[in-house]
This record gives C-alpha cells, structure tokens and sequence, in this order.
C-alpha cells in the first residue's frame, strides 16, 4: 500500500515543474484565500451551500471507507479468536484423554 | 391446463373458507377512501381534483395488504416444497395463483368503483376512465404483490419489507391511472394512457410468472 | 478474456487479486479525487449565470452517474450469479448495495444543496430528482431483502433477483416519471437551459467522475473480501489465512 503512494509522491517530486505548469495553466481563480471561503465572485454568497454539500459528501464517503475496513477487521479478528479457541479446546480435550 | 383449473379451484375453495382474505383488503379500501374527505376536508371540488390519485393509492396499499398472506400457509405446509421437488406443476400453480388473487382484491375493486365515483362526487367521463385503468391495474397489482410475496416468503420479517419492495414498482402504474382519470376529468382523451396501461400489463404478464417460479425455488432450495 | 476472467469465480484466487488491487485503487482514486475536487473548487473560472454554487457540480454529477453506474454494475453481477450460479457475483451484488445507496444518498443531498439558491426550494418534484429517490428505494429494498433471511445464501440469491427484476423497471419507472413531469408542468421552474460547459470546467469534471469510479471500484473490492471470508469461514484456505494473522 505505501509503495504506490509513494509512486504517487515520486511522480511529483521528480518532475518539479508538473505542479507550476498545472498551475500556470489553470491561475487560482480567487483573489484570496477568504474569497475562496466565501464563494462569492459574483456578489451573492453561496459559501453555505457548496461547503454544506462537500462536507456532506466527504463525510459520507469517510462514513462508507471506514466502515468497510472496519467490518472487514473485525471479521478477521472475530474469526481469528473463534479459531484460536476451538483449538484450545481441542488441545483440552486432547490433555484430557 | 387441467393443472391450472386444478389449482385455481382449490384457491378459490380456500378464498371461500377464509373470507376474511379478501374482505379484509376490500373493507380497508372503503375505510381509507373514508378518511381522505375527512383528512383534507369535504370541498367538492377539491376532491374531485384528488380523487384519481386518492382511489390509486387505497388501490396500491389494500393490495399490498393481501400480499403478504399469500403464499404463507402454502409454504407452511409445504405445499410449494412439494411443487418444486416435482418440477412440472409450478408455473400453474403460480398462474392460478396471480388469478386468484385478482379475483379476490382486484375486481371486488373495479365493481367498487361506481360507489367510489359517488363518494367523490365524479363526472361520468372520470367514472368511466378510473373503471378502465381499474379494469387494466389491477391485473398489474396482482402480479406485482404476487412477484413480491414469492421473494419474501421464506423471510424472517415480511411485512413492512414486502412494502418497501413493491411500492417503487407499482410507480408507472400509480402515474399513467392517475393521469387517464385526470385527463377524462377535464374532457379530454385518455387512450394513450390506457394503451401504456395495457401494455404494462402485458409486458408484466410475461415476465412476472417467471420471475414468481424463479423467486419460489430459490426460497425452498 | 473468459480465460483470463473464469479462475476470478473461485473465491481464493478473487480474495487475493482484490487484495492485490485495492491498494492501487485506493490511491489512484483518493489521488483523482483530490485533484479533481480541488481543481473544480479553486482553479476553475465561476459561471456568471449561478455564481460559485455551480461548484457543487464536481460532486453532483459524477455521484448521480456512478449512482446509475453502480446499479448496472450491480444488476450486471446479479444477472451473471443467476444465470451460470457463481456464487462470488452474488456476493459482488451485496458489496456494492451499499456503495450505490451511498452515492445515491450524495448526489441526493448535494441537489438539495444546489437546488435551495437556484430554485429557491431544497426539494422540488423534478423528474431526475424523483427518479434518483426510487433509485435511493431501490437500493434499501436489495439491503433490506438480504437482510431478512436468516440464511445467508438464500439471502444473497433473492437480492440478486431483485436488483435483476429492478433493473428491467428502472427505465419504465424513470420514463414514466419524465412523462408525469411534463404533464405537471406548472411546478418546473427547473428546466432552465444548461450552458454548454466550458472545457476548463469539464476537466475537473470528468476527472472527478473518474475518482468517483475509482472509489466504487476500491470499496467494492474490500466488502468483497469480508463477504468472500464471511461465506467461506469453514474452508480450510481462510482458516490458515486468519490464522497467520
């Protein structure tokens, strides 16, 4: 996993003028970082209603990513302890006889 | 085919012995007609105007109220066990069983459908146009709430579920019924909905019955 | 390609090829994702007709289309476990109900968002609006039906017919509700023309349409590896695998 994030990484670190280039192309549209908050160019403020649905979205996705791992996980680890037990038992009742 | 007359005998036989099977569903259709006018107020005219999708909504849930029985007790028995096991028998059992059901809730519905036009104060063009799409749905209806009961029947919580299957499915129906009787209201024709009924209902006849088999033998496998 | 694709059926070697994907996945798609909704947010001129709201556009429109995408995927993978009984496609079914009820649930929830300054209501009875609803229906009603049978395999059959049957209704159900709109064609104020999109605005777009397939492909991916596991726990190969761990 952290073998093709650093991929992803290397991409960017090997070719210095990638991110300038995209940049060059494609100037930040808004004067200022707080413009950029306010998501108001055109006078009317629409910062609650783009916000609103991005964090709405990345919570949701969040939501669904980590609940997905974590069903995955703790089936393992459910497994895991189920097995570990059955074979206690069985070394038990091997003892035993 | 002698399968078939078989089968629909002996649903027609139970329907007699158990009567509340379809008297339940059709005296639910009459109570929730009843609490409309009551709920949103006697205004003629306003009724007038909601009684296309008022009739198609006590329609969809009365029927959806019988579903859920249906296939219950055969499969308690094991009745539907037997059938598959046999492997000939199924598809006249679930034909029999599609025309059962429309005899027992939905044509008590369409012969209903004068005294609905009298409670909402209808105009004879409406009447006969909500008679027709009755006449055409309610087939669609039994189909449907059939094609559901066969999913669910081996399932630990039916009831609520069947709804929350059926429902999205009986959306074309409620839209194009609804919109014939509103179209004859106004006076204008309503043969392009009844043709999109007709042939829903058709399309819904071939396919559903396989669909039913299918569902049931995936329930007692 | 039926070559290549048949070993996939057996549960092992699919456990093992997702896990060896998922990774992958999983930057490519945080990567596009980033860099698309970024992109859209901050380096893209605004629309002068809807102002900065139209920036809820890198999120809307490729959640409502992978909505529709996850469904056929869906419906594609309960059509295979019908018809040639393989028993991973069943299990693909479940794992991505939830991924297209969510993406549903988003593109839902950003139209409402969109909606309320440009139409002045956080709901309207729009066709694409009320499709996308039965879509949200649809997808609960193959969760739900799966989870009401206490045994699993018959669970994961009647959902795969469900998807199957639902995806023979959808077109009716969302032509008919396009006709019913336009019959009731007092309430759409909704129908203003949509300015042909500006290149510079597409990109980000379609890269984010992109991120948003990458995403279902990689969470697909991983609730199929706790479904292969949960339906195979007494094979001998998970066993050992779990064991190890």
């Amino acid at each position: 996993m952290m073998h093709s994030l650093s991929l992803f990484f290397m991409l960017f670190t090997a070719s210095p003028e990638l991110p300038q280039k995209l940049f060059g192309l494609f100037p930040f549209y808004f004067a200022s970082f707080s413009d950029f908050l306010a998501m108001a160019t055109t006078g009317i403020s629409y910062a609650f209603f783009v916000w609103l649905s991005f964090g709405l979205t990345y919570l949701l996705l969040v939501g669904l990513i980590v609940w997905s791992y974590y069903q995955h996980k703790q089936f393992k680890q459910q497994l895991a302890a189920r097995l570990a037990r059955e074979q206690r038992v069985k070394q038990y009742q091997e003892q035993q006889t | 085919m002698v399968s078939f007359v078989v089968f629909l005998q002996r649903e027609l036989t139970l329907l007699a012995r158990q009567k509340s099977d379809w008297l339940n569903p059709v005296l639910f259709f009459i109570i929730v007609l009843t609490l409309f006018p009551l709920g949103v107020g006697p205004e003629p005219n306003m009724l007038r105007i909601m009684a296309p999708g008022i009739v198609w909504i006590a329609a969809l849930l009365s029927v959806l109220l019988a579903a859920e029985r249906l296939f219950k007790d055969d499969y308690r028995n094991g009745v539907i066990e037997q059938l598959v096991a046999s492997q000939q028998a199924l598809m006249p059992f679930v034909l029999a069983k599609i025309t059962g059901n429309w005899l027992s809730t939905g044509l008590p519905l369409v012969l209903l459908s004068p005294l609905v036009a009298l409670l909402f104060n209808m105009e004879s063009a409406a009447f006969s146009a909500m008679a027709l799409t009755l006449l055409l749905g309610t087939p669609v209806l039994s189909l449907l709430s059939v094609l559901g009961a066969a999913i669910t029947v081996s399932a630990d919580k039916g009831g609520i579920l069947l709804a929350l299957l059926i429902l999205p499915l009986y959306i074309p129906l409620l839209i194009f019924a609804s919109a014939a009787i509103e179209a004859a209201s106004i006076g204008l024709g309503y043969q392009g909905q009844l043709a999109i009924l007709l042939a829903i209902m058709l399309f819904a006849l071939a396919l559903v019955p396989m669909a039913v088999c299918s569902a049931l033998k995936i329930n007692v496998s | 390609m039926f070559k290549w694709l048949h070993p996939l059926a057996k549960p092992e070697t699919l456990y093992h090829f997702c896990g060896k994907l998922s990774p992958w996945l999983m930057a490519s798609a945080l990567f596009t994702l980033l860099l698309g909704n970024i992109w859209g947010l901050g380096f893209t001129p605004t629309d002068y007709q809807q102002g900065d709201s139209y920036r809820i556009i890198h999120i809307h429109v490729p959640s409502a289309i992978m909505s529709m995408g996850a469904y056929l995927a869906m419906a594609i993978a309960a059509f295979t476990a019908l018809v040639w009984q393989i028993k991973t496609a069943q299990w693909a079914v479940l794992a991505i109900a939830p991924i297209g009820a969510v993406y549903t649930a988003i593109a839902l929830l950003t139209g409402m968002a969109w909606g309320k300054p440009m139409w002045g209501a956080w709901w309207v009875w729009d066709a694409r609006l009320t499709s996308e609803l039965i879509l949200l229906f649809l997808y609960f009603g193959v969760m739900a039906l799966h989870g009401a049978f206490s045994d699993r395999q018959t669970g994961a059959k009647v959902a795969s017919l469900l998807a199957v049957i639902g995806s023979i209704n959808l077109p009716i159900i969302h032509f008919s509700v396009e006709w019913w709109n336009t019959l009731h064609q007092g309430a759409t104020i909704t129908k203003f023309a949509k300015p042909s999109i500006d290149p510079s605005m597409l990109w980000p777009l379609l890269i984010s349409l992109l991120a948003f397939k990458l995403l279902m492909l990689w969470l697909t991916c991983v609730r199929l590896r706790t479904a292969i596991l949960e339906n195979e726990q007494h094979r001998p190969w998970v066993k050992q695998l779990v064991g190890k761990v």
